[in-house]
């Protein structure tokens, strides 16, 4: 009768190990509060948008990788990797083709109206991320590490990205915030397109250490390039290439824009502030060197 | 006989190449596989997604032949397309609203009820503004639909340019009015069938009052018909078919133009063989269009209206200079 | 026995009086012409009588209805018009055309049909669209249309006008012959035949019935050289009296 007691007690620890192992399925809450449910760590995973490509690939798990779409640029080993969608759209059946346990989709263009319905019906799993702060791209990297069975080490990213912020949230505390617009994008009819500070670019800018060159947001994105020579901001930011900046700033009245003349226009990395994944850290320590520079010098 | 039974084969060959057809071209003993119940992922993928979508894209052409039709016999003009008196406006306005505005009902069910409620509140806002200014004749329904439709296309835009931001952009009201299906449940699918079966119920009731038409105003109203108050219902009734049309496919430009013509060379002018007849070569038309929009650009969907629309584009000019020579 | 009665009926349209107190009856058998220059109110007149339109002042009774009051059915039963022109929209075949004349007022057999089809000599035709018709078969085709159910009363408004002269001969023969047993009342512009064949002529102008009687006495009315600006000669032919033109009067009255 003493015998039974221990091997109760062994079988009882088995059968916890047991559910243990068992219990790798996974039920994270995406963004449109959805319970996305994963019955093992995937290992086939889709990923649409640059953003989704480089937190996964920031987990480590790049070779994961099974399909990305025509934005994604980075990381290079990703580039390889069969195409799902584009410019024109996204493929179902391409999808599908390479039979993946998890899709990973920001709602942007048409990736959600296109996809998650899909997916859905034919039993894929998807996960929609949405950000509208720094603070949320780092909780996404942390969702994505659960999702995909690795909490520990999407929990050590988002910590390592996490302290650089804050490395410059300190440096640049106690120093006057300049006043910053940063343009994201050109419209044909000559507006310009401006990030808001409801956004993480936006966010990023205001961790850096700025504040926002707009008395506040408008109810559009889109500005007229009026509105930018009133606000005269501090510091002039284009996200896209030097030689665009270079002809924007030399059209009549932006010349005389206090940005322009004291040099304090600069062109900045569409990756770094555009893409809402771990490059966006890189781009705020960029920010803080140009509105900081005397909080960065050697 | 021989025409329907010509237009039936095609119906079932061009449903069956549709659902082989896409990026990842089906064999047929793979859906024969699918049909039967086979669980794989590509299974699901077949008989979830793409059989209702090639279904529903028969029931919209369909849809989009007999509305068609109907608008080319109330109008009496063989270049009346289902589109006029505002319900591409409409439905485009209806459609902005759903995809723009936070509501809380899911997308699914709001997107085909906004775009139905948009182009048929439209058509009935255009025969009612007629009705005020007396003049419920073609012409005078014609300009107050173009009226419509000029305020219709700027509170959409306007819409589209105020609510629009990173997450629902554009692109995503543009590229549903550029056309495409909205593939249904199974359960949508059913009631697709049901709305598509009531419009052709529905328009058949008027056969007869469009044959009428067809012989003139004066000569309709000597027959027995009361002209105006025909052409109101042959306009609120053709406008129900192209609002279901348009909810669940978007703007899909000329098949309700060309249908029409092929019907009636195939089957003569009366509208009783007329309508399912147009009804068959709208639903073959569309299911070819969505076919290739499927698969011919991967991994890209090309928008179905723009298929049928660079088709239709040459099909209209060929139209017209038969018409130019007669 | 009064069959159609039309009572001080006025139309006016804008600031121009189409009609101005035109009153006339007609029994259930009569072979009448209705002549008179253009825009003396003749076409308005039979599109009254018809019911197609609406006059501003005035009534009309058809067997004590009045047409403008029945049920678009109930009046298509009783009231056959032929218009001045007719196109059809879409090109149907004969059958077609004299079948939807034939439903106009419920289900007709196919031997109606083919009946009304034989009766304007079309059986070999039946299956022709409009855009091959010549212009005789056309016409041809409107009457089996029209008459495809045989109406009380029938309206023709110068329904030879186009045709040559051997078919107008034969269509309007056909249309006042139809009066011997039906009410025919036909707008003609040719007055030659209007005054051999048709047992009554109505003489419009400006709106107004100047004269209205038996063929044989309204030949000789006067009133008609006046109304139409040309001298008539009236010459006997087959035992009745007929009109010719003598000559065109030089008067400013000719000139419209």
């Amino acid at each position: 009768m003493r015998a039974v007691a221990p091997a109760l007690v062994a079988s009882a620890l088995l059968l916890c190990d047991l559910a243990a192992a068992n219990s790798q399925a996974m039920t994270v809450q995406d963004a449109l509060n959805r319970a996305v449910t994963l019955p093992s760590p995937p290992q086939r995973i889709v990923t649409i948008f640059a953003s989704n490509t480089e937190m996964i690939s920031a987990l480590g798990l790049t070779d994961r990788i099974v399909g990305i779409e025509a934005f994604t640029r980075y990381p290079p080993d990703v580039l390889s990797k069969p195409l799902v969608g584009g410019r024109l759209g996204f493929s179902v059946d391409a999808v599908v083709r390479q039979r993946p346990d998890l899709v990973i989709v920001t709602p942007a263009r048409q990736a959600a109206n296109q996809l998650i319905d899909p997916m859905e019906r034919i039993g894929i799993p998807v996960i929609v991320l949405q950000q509208g702060t720094v603070a949320e791209v780092l909780a996404n990297i942390r969702l994505l590490g659960r999702a995909t069975g690795i909490s520990q080490r999407g929990d050590d990213v988002a910590a390592k990205l996490k302290a650089r912020i804050d490395h410059v949230v300190r440096r640049v505390s106690n120093r006057e915030r300049p006043r910053a617009i940063m343009i994201t994008g050109r419209i044909g009819s000559g507006l310009l397109l401006v990030a808001r500070t409801r956004t993480y670019t936006g966010d990023a800018v205001a961790l850096a250490g700025a504040r926002s060159g707009f008395a506040g947001d408008g109810l559009l994105a889109q500005v007229s390039p009026e509105a930018i020579l009133n606000a005269d901001p501090d510091v002039l930011l284009f996200a896209g290439n030097q030689r665009d900046l270079d002809e924007l700033i030399s059209r009549p009245g932006w010349r005389d824009l206090r940005a322009v003349r004291t040099h304090r226009a600069h062109a900045v990395s569409r990756a770094q502030l555009l893409i809402p994944g771990p490059r966006t850290v890189d781009g705020i320590e960029h920010l803080a060197t140009l509105f900081h520079p005397q909080a960065f010098a050697p | 006989m021989k025409p329907w039974l010509t237009l039936a084969v095609y119906l079932v060959a061009v449903l069956a190449i549709a659902a082989c057809a896409g990026h990842d071209w089906a064999t047929p003993s793979e859906l024969l596989r699918a049909a039967a119940g086979d669980d794989s992922m590509r299974s699901r993928l077949l008989v979830e997604w793409r059989m209702p979508r090639v279904l529903a894209a028969a029931l919209v052409g369909a849809l989009l032949g007999i509305g068609g039709a109907v608008f080319q016999g109330v109008f009496r003009n063989p270049l009346a397309e289902p589109y006029l008196l505002g319900s591409a406006g409409g439905a485009g306005l209806g459609a902005a609203i759903a995809l723009l505005v936070p509501f809380g009902v899911p997308q699914w069910l709001l997107l085909p009820l906004l775009a139905f409620a948009g182009a048929w509140g439209a058509t009935a806002t255009v025969v009612v503004v007629s009705r005020i200014a007396g003049a419920v004749d073609a012409a005078g329904l014609l300009l107050a639909g173009v009226a419509i439709a000029a305020i219709l296309s700027a509170m959409r835009s306007f819409l589209m340019l105020a609510l629009s931001d990173e997450t629902v952009n554009l692109q995503v009201v543009l590229s549903w009015t550029l056309g495409g299906i909205q593939t249904p449940t199974w359960l949508g699918l059913g009631m697709l069938l049901a709305v598509a079966a009531g419009c052709l119920a529905l328009t058949l009731a008027l056969a007869r009052g469009l044959d009428l038409l067809g012989l003139g105003e004066t000569m309709a109203t000597s027959f027995g018909l009361d002209v105006r108050h025909f052409i109101a219902l042959a306009v609120l009734a053709g406008s129900v078919v192209v609002a279901a049309a348009v909810a669940y496919g978007g703007l899909v430009a000329f098949v309700g133009l060309a249908s029409p013509h092929i019907a009636r060379w195939l089957v003569g002018p009366l509208h009783r063989p007329l309508l399912p007849a147009s009804a068959l070569v709208g639903a073959i038309v569309v299911t070819l269009a969505d076919a290739l929009a499927r698969s011919a650009l991967p991994p890209a969907e090309i928008p179905l209206g723009l298929i049928t629309a660079v088709a239709g584009g040459p099909f209209f000019i060929v139209l017209l200079a038969q018409r130019l020579r007669s | 026995m009064t069959l159609l009665s039309a009572r001080n009926i006025g139309v006016v349209r804008g600031h121009t009086t189409l009609l101005a107190d035109v009153s006339v009856d007609f029994g259930a058998s009569e072979a009448v012409a209705v002549i008179g220059p253009n825009g003396s109110g003749k076409s308005t007149l039979l599109k009254v009588l018809a019911g197609i339109e609406a006059p501003s002042s005035g009534e009309v009774r058809l067997n004590d209805h009045v047409p403008a009051r029945l049920s678009g059915a109930a009046r298509a039963k009783l009231i056959g018009y032929l218009p001045q022109q007719f196109q059809p929209h879409w090109d149907l075949s004969v059958s077609e055309l004299v079948r939807l004349g034939a439903e106009r007022t419920g289900p007709a057999a196919e031997s109606e049909i083919e009946r009304a089809i034989a009766e304007f000599e079309l059986t070999p035709f039946r299956r022709r669209r409009w855009s091959t018709l010549s212009g005789g078969e056309r016409a041809r085709t409107l009457l089996a249309t029209v008459l495809s159910i045989d109406p009380p009363l029938l309206l023709a408004d110068e329904p030879a006008a186009s045709l040559d002269i051997r078919h107008r001969i034969a269509v309007s023969r056909a249309l006042a012959r139809r009066g011997k047993v039906k009410l025919s009342i036909v707008v003609m512009h040719d007055l030659e035949l209007a005054f051999q064949l048709f047992d009554r002529i109505v003489l419009m102008n400006e709106g107004r019935i100047v004269a209205d009687g038996p063929t044989s006495e309204v030949v000789h009315d006067e009133r008609l050289d006046d109304v139409f600006g040309v001298r008539f000669a009236r010459v006997q032919r087959d035992g009745a009296a007929c009109l010719q033109v003598a000559s065109v009067k030089q008067d400013s009255r000719s000139v419209n």
